[in-house]
């Protein structure tokens, strides 16, 4: 049996080690923000942190998150910095049908954790790995660059 | 029913291994075999064997441990500038974050994106297995020769890769070195073709040079004949041939069409980069 850390808590899974971390989290733990867009490591919407990297969950085996923590949206729903990256997202249009919404957050997260300053390259980069179908992406740029400069002190 | 092992230790591994043979496969990042579907009786996680994941540099040779992560080594200053980029060419952050190199290797895709810049450098695959005493017996293969075909590697079924060694002559004293990916965007991309060039121009003369290209055959395709016509020549000569060369690299290339590229768009940009960097 896998022993992680999920959302801080210590959890211990009944499923096999070779499942897909993605339907642990959403069918064993209940947690949906993760989502299955592609499959494939592609899409970037089953986005979740495991020690503070991103990982697509749907192409991580249970096995290799042994002893680690995830993070999926979820578990830092309650922070400040969620808060402000869930209003810049409001207010920049960056959400339309919401599907990608989740693996975005998680990917911004993960950017602004390592560099809370960055540059609009580096934003377009840390979001590469993450599809949207609908804004054209503008917009979630916009509400990353705008979390990055409301959110001083906070990352 | 699959049995699943997470070893402590590279000896460990080779233990199940070899019982186990080819009934066992090693899984590190899997941002391969997820997506593939592809399973076996035996399954054993290597992403815990941290001895796996050591980068280090003695005696003129950079090794780099079977397991580190595209994004441990794009943070590595050991690990050489233009291998560091074709790394960060490599999928998007997240693929990044777990996948290995040896798993690039090891997948022997003819468009792996690492390959054309390992097989330009000389690289050396070091392999493990148990000897009669279970002791770690190692052996080594050139790049070329490890990679056989289309995701055919030569690798016994007791054996495992340990790590890749890449002899720092073959880019420490290069005077040029060039590479691209053609894919269709910047992120996620499998590469149409990729290239590859290092050579070393000293008193106007060509004095090494290695050429690699990727997803223009079932392997990467590297011509030791040809780069011996070439090295030697001075640059007036390599300029007076260089329309004759690539001709010659024309006929070498083995381009398909697919639902990436065509072969004629493969041949066509691998022949232009290649002109562009014999362009001395």
């Amino acid at each position: 049996m896998i022993d992680f850390i999920l959302n801080g808590k210590k959890c211990t899974s009944q499923l096999p080690p070779q499942s897909r971390l993605l339907d642990v989290l959403r069918e064993e733990f209940g947690l949906t923000a993760p989502k299955e867009g592609c499959g494939e490591g592609e899409c970037g919407a089953c986005a979740v942190l495991v020690d503070g990297m991103l990982w697509n969950s749907c192409i991580t085996p249970l096995a290799n998150v042994q002893g680690k923590s995830v993070l999926t949206l979820e578990g830092f729903r309650d922070t400040e910095k969620y808060k402000l990256l869930e209003k810049c997202f409001g207010e920049a249009g960056a959400v339309q049908c919401g599907f990608c919404t989740p693996g975005m957050i998680m990917a911004a997260e993960a950017l602004l954790r390592k560099n809370p300053h960055p540059q609009e390259a580096d934003i377009r980069e840390a979001i590469s790995g993450n599809l949207c179908r609908c804004t054209g992406y503008n917009m979630i740029i916009k509400a990353i660059r705008m979390a990055a400069e409301k959110g001083a002190g906070l990352w | 029913m699959v049995k699943t092992y997470m070893p402590c230790s590279v000896l460990e591994a080779l233990r199940l291994k070899q019982e186990a043979q080819s009934e066992a496969i090693f899984v590190a990042g899997g941002t391969d075999i997820m997506p593939s579907g592809r399973t076996a009786p035996v399954l054993i996680y290597l992403q815990g064997l941290t001895e796996l994941q050591e980068v280090s540099k003695f005696d003129g040779v950079l090794r780099i441990g079977a397991g580190c992560t595209y994004t441990q080594l794009i943070g590595d200053e050991r690990i050489p500038k233009i291998l560091r980029e074709a790394m960060h060419e490599i999928a998007a952050p997240a693929i990044r974050n777990v996948g290995t190199i040896a798993g690039n290797i090891c997948n022997a895709s003819p468009a792996g994106d690492t390959l054309p810049l390992l097989y330009a450098m000389d690289a050396v695959i070091v392999m493990g297995s148990l000897d009669e005493q279970g002791q770690l017996r190692t052996r080594k293969l050139g790049i070329e020769a490890f990679i056989q075909g289309v995701r055919k590697i030569t690798l016994e079924p007791s054996e495992m890769v340990l790590a890749v060694e890449i002899p720092c002559n073959s880019y420490e004293q290069m005077t040029k070195l060039q590479r691209y990916k053609a894919g269709a965007r910047k992120a996620q991309a499998i590469a149409k073709l990729s290239f590859a060039g290092i050579c070393r121009v000293e008193d106007d003369v060509l004095q090494d040079v290695r050429l690699a290209f990727g997803a223009v055959g079932a392997t990467v395709i590297r011509s030791r004949k040809l780069e011996a016509k070439l090295k030697g020549l001075t640059l007036t000569e390599l300029a007076a041939r260089r329309t004759s060369i690539v001709q010659e690299y024309g006929e070498l290339l083995r381009p398909i069409d697919d639902q990436r590229s065509t072969a004629d768009y493969r041949r066509q940009v691998c022949l232009n980069l290649l002109e562009d960097f014999l362009s001395l």
